[in-house]
């Protein structure tokens, strides 16, 4: 027979302690910084050669102008390297500041389904450089347009404070085209904890979906709020938008690139204290293969 | 030994000495079960009222067996200054409804003023003017800790203060400061609770008995508030180690942390935002002028003040009520009122004028003697027990004592009754079970997972308990020796 659980009580010191402490921490505003991201050198990865290789660097610097003019670039062609070992020392003698690459590199004969390919996906666990994917496979790459980048998509499920991701996604944007900031709260996640909630006594569950949702929504709204003021306190003459809700966020992302004139995708795809690429990062770069994707 | 042998006069019947020493070790018995509430795990208005209860019933009985012709309690009808009698339970004349009212009145007013944000406002909006600087920061929020002592009450500004500490140091990642900044702010609501008459309780309590007005009080106070504050805050700089930022970039990347709150998010509606803030300065600005309000509207007393604002500000929530209602300390007006009920048993017992004989001695010493041992007697005892009873015996023994009241039977203006509000306020300084809001303080400490233990507080917080109530006892002699 289990013994019968003894949740403390609290009293009224305690409640009123944590009610101001939440008013306080709900004062918090998480406030955005421009920055300048500089790149200097630009490594393009390829498994052709250098003629096509150049080419393609050529490509990137008309979709990526801020690219062009100042950075030092450096092309690995698949003569270079014959095994992943090779491609990451490769890497690191280099030290770029950006690699450009393609998905399933050196995967010619077969061209493997919802995977990004054993270099890419090393690359993304080991390296903390940012990466930039072509869209398409090393196979069969799409191309990517003649004109420079003019729609950037931020793709996250938590916008609040991450300055890196909005200002590479600012940087990647051209003068005057539009920056989507993307905010989709997971709602399975969102339900199981309501489900949780709902067999807690102590706890409204109908006032705590309505003010957990609420609070969710909140602290993304501002951050963006925040953006678009640091933004044209800083000259940056883009047009920024903000997507904030809750929804399956693979399905909701696909259903955002296709409503949107999105050129590229910019993304997180590690935690600070986490070594393999995020779920939903991950998920987005193997299903959504017709876009150039930044992964940072 | 010899004394409860002998028989205590009364007013016109004896009390057994027997009885006045029984009555004595109950008193005794009680001040030790507030001592030890948390052991005992009830709240102070069930162990009053369970004593104040178990004193009207033996004092009934005792009175009926040993002299019927004059029973210890006075039961009988009451007299209206207009000449009417009216029948009343006799627990109820023995409760000082004035103070009673003082205390809920003000209570629901705080209650419903706060919500409109202004309190929190003040204080995010403090945050940022500091620019995140630590010396800065905990200039202001001992400021701010010493004002909301004394508008609300200490453990309200403890609880907005300290919340808001957590939350700001937390941000500016400076959790090292945190156990200071706490100590100090919960050791000035006791010197902000000095501020004015209705700050704290043990002021309500000295006041009414003394007669002191709202004015003559906060001018007798302001200046001991304001130099006690600085000093505990220097002080609080050197024990904690609290320093200026040094570089620009340090201070660049401070204010732009705090800078990030938005005091406006506390603030639901700027039209109840603003009548708060007139109703606050009505509020002050009535109990200033309680004394001198026309056509004998002075006569209805500031506990009515209280109630009348607080029933005005209710109208800004009128769907609402019963929440505001739920959220008065029942607890305490339920502990005032059955202390209020042991207290006149205790006079009927002459238990109090027991220990005002005990009194008496200290009293007569030299002046600067007297005074400073009825404060330093009165310190220690609040640091170990409750001062509200401490307060109320203290006060209900000194107005009737010559050397106090002087031959007209009213001396506001005696350095005794300052005696024991310094002294009951400043005694909460020195353990962390001396007063309510430094009881929150280590609640608040220990919700943070800070180390400090009782003995740890009592070595950190009483070298600045000392030092206030020397600065106190200086405070008293000077005053006393100016007028």
């Amino acid at each position: 027979m289990s013994e019968p659980r003894n949740h403390t009580v609290p009293s009224r010191s305690d409640e009123a302690i944590d009610e101001f402490e939440s008013l306080f921490k709900r004062a918090e505003r998480t406030l955005y910084h421009y920055a300048d991201i500089s790149i200097r050198k630009v490594a393009v990865v390829t498994d052709g050669n250098p003629a096509m290789a150049k080419e393609l660097g050529n490509d990137i610097k008309r979709f990526l102008p801020h690219l062009a003019g100042q950075a030092d670039w450096q092309y690995v062609t698949g003569d270079q390297y014959g095994n992943v070992n090779d491609l990451l020392k490769i890497m690191v003698e280099h030290n770029p500041d950006l690699i450009v690459t393609s998905r399933c590199l050196d995967e010619s004969s077969l061209v493997p389904q919802h995977t990004l390919g054993v270099y890419v996906d090393v690359m993304t666990q080991t390296l903390s450089t940012p990466i930039l994917l072509l869209p398409g496979t090393a196979p069969q790459p799409h191309p990517l347009g003649t004109r420079a980048c003019q729609g950037v998509m931020v793709v996250t499920d938590n916008l609040a404070g991450d300055d890196q991701l909005v200002n590479h996604a600012v940087a990647c944007t051209a003068v005057e085209g539009t920056v989507w900031l993307c905010h989709v709260e997971d709602d399975v996640l969102f339900r199981r904890y309501l489900e949780a909630i709902g067999r807690i006594p102590e706890i409204n569950t109908e006032q705590a979906q309505e003010l957990i949702a609420e609070q969710l929504v909140a602290i993304p709204t501002q951050y963006a709020q925040s953006c678009i003021e640091g933004l044209k306190a800083a000259g940056a003459e883009r047009t920024i938008e903000q997507v904030i809700e809750f929804g399956h966020q693979v399905n909701r992302y696909r259903q955002l690139v296709a409503q949107y004139p999105v050129d590229l995708l910019v993304t997180n795809t590690k935690d600070k204290d986490q070594l393999a690429m995020r779920g939903v990062a991950y998920a987005l770069s193997v299903e959504l293969t017709d876009i150039a994707q930044l992964l940072l | 030994m010899n004394m409860f042998l002998a028989t205590v006069a009364g007013d016109g019947n004896e009390v057994p000495s027997w009885v006045t020493g029984f009555y004595l070790v109950v008193l005794v018995a009680m001040v030790l079960c507030l001592a030890f509430e948390e052991k005992i795990h009830a709240k102070k208005s069930l162990i009053v009222g369970t004593f104040a209860g178990f004193c009207l019933v033996t004092e009934t009985i005792i009175g009926y067996f040993t002299d019927r012709a004059h029973p210890m309690l006075p039961f009988g009808n009451i007299t209206l200054p207009n000449g009417h009698e009216i029948g009343l339970p006799i627990y109820v004349p023995a409760i000082d409804w004035s103070v009673i009212t003082i205390i809920l009145g003000a209570s629901l007013f705080v209650e419903v003023t706060s919500r409109s944000g202004i309190f929190t406002w003040l204080a995010i909006k403090l945050t940022k003017q500091s620019g995140g600087d630590p010396w800065r920061l905990l200039l202001f929020y001992g400021a701010l800790t010493v004002i909301f002592s004394a508008v609300l009450n200490n453990v309200t500004a403890m609880i907005i203060v300290g919340s808001l500490t957590t939350v700001s140091l937390n941000k500016l990642d400076r959790r090292d400061l945190l156990l200071g900044f706490l100590l100090t702010e919960g050791l000035l609501t006791n010197i902000g609770g000095l501020l004015t008459l209705i700050s704290s309780v043990p002021n309500i309590i000295v006041g009414q008995a003394a007669g002191i007005g709202f004015v003559p009080f906060f001018l007798k106070a302001v200046p001991f508030v304001v130099v006690a504050t600085l000093v505990t805050l220097l002080q609080a700089r050197f024990t904690f180690g609290v320093k200026s930022l040094a570089t620009e970039k340090e201070k660049n990347i401070a204010a732009d942390l705090v800078a990030g709150f938005d005091e406006s998010e506390s603030v639901p509606s700027k039209y109840f935002f603003w009548c708060s803030v007139f109703l606050l300065l009505g509020f002050i600005i009535c109990l200033a002028g309680q004394s001198a309000l026309p056509w004998d509207l002075d006569e209805l007393g500031m506990g009515f003040v209280a109630l009348f604002f607080a029933g005005f500000a209710l109208w800004f929530y009128k769907h609402d009520v019963n929440t505001f209602y739920k959220a008065v300390d029942w607890d305490l007006l339920g502990f005032f009122a059955s202390l209020f009920v042991v207290i006149y048993v205790m006079e009927q017992a002459e238990v109090l004028a027991i220990i005002g004989k005990g009194l008496q001695e200290m009293l007569a010493l030299p002046p600067q003697a007297a005074q400073a041992s009825l404060l330093v007697s009165a310190a220690a005892a609040s640091s170990v027990t409750d001062n509200i009873p401490l307060a109320a015996v203290l006060a209900k023994i000194l107005a009737s004592n010559p050397i106090v009241v002087g031959p007209d039977g009213s001396n506001p203006d005696s350095p005794f009754w300052w005696c024991v509000i310094y002294g009951a306020n400043l005694g909460g300084n020195i353990t962390p079970i001396g007063s309510a809001s430094t009881v929150v303080a280590m609640t608040i400490i220990h919700k943070n997972k800070l180390p400090l233990t009782f003995i740890g507080f009592v070595k950190v917080a009483s070298p600045f308990a000392v030092v206030q109530i020397l600065l106190a006892i200086g405070y008293v002699w000077l005053t006393s020796y100016l007028s």
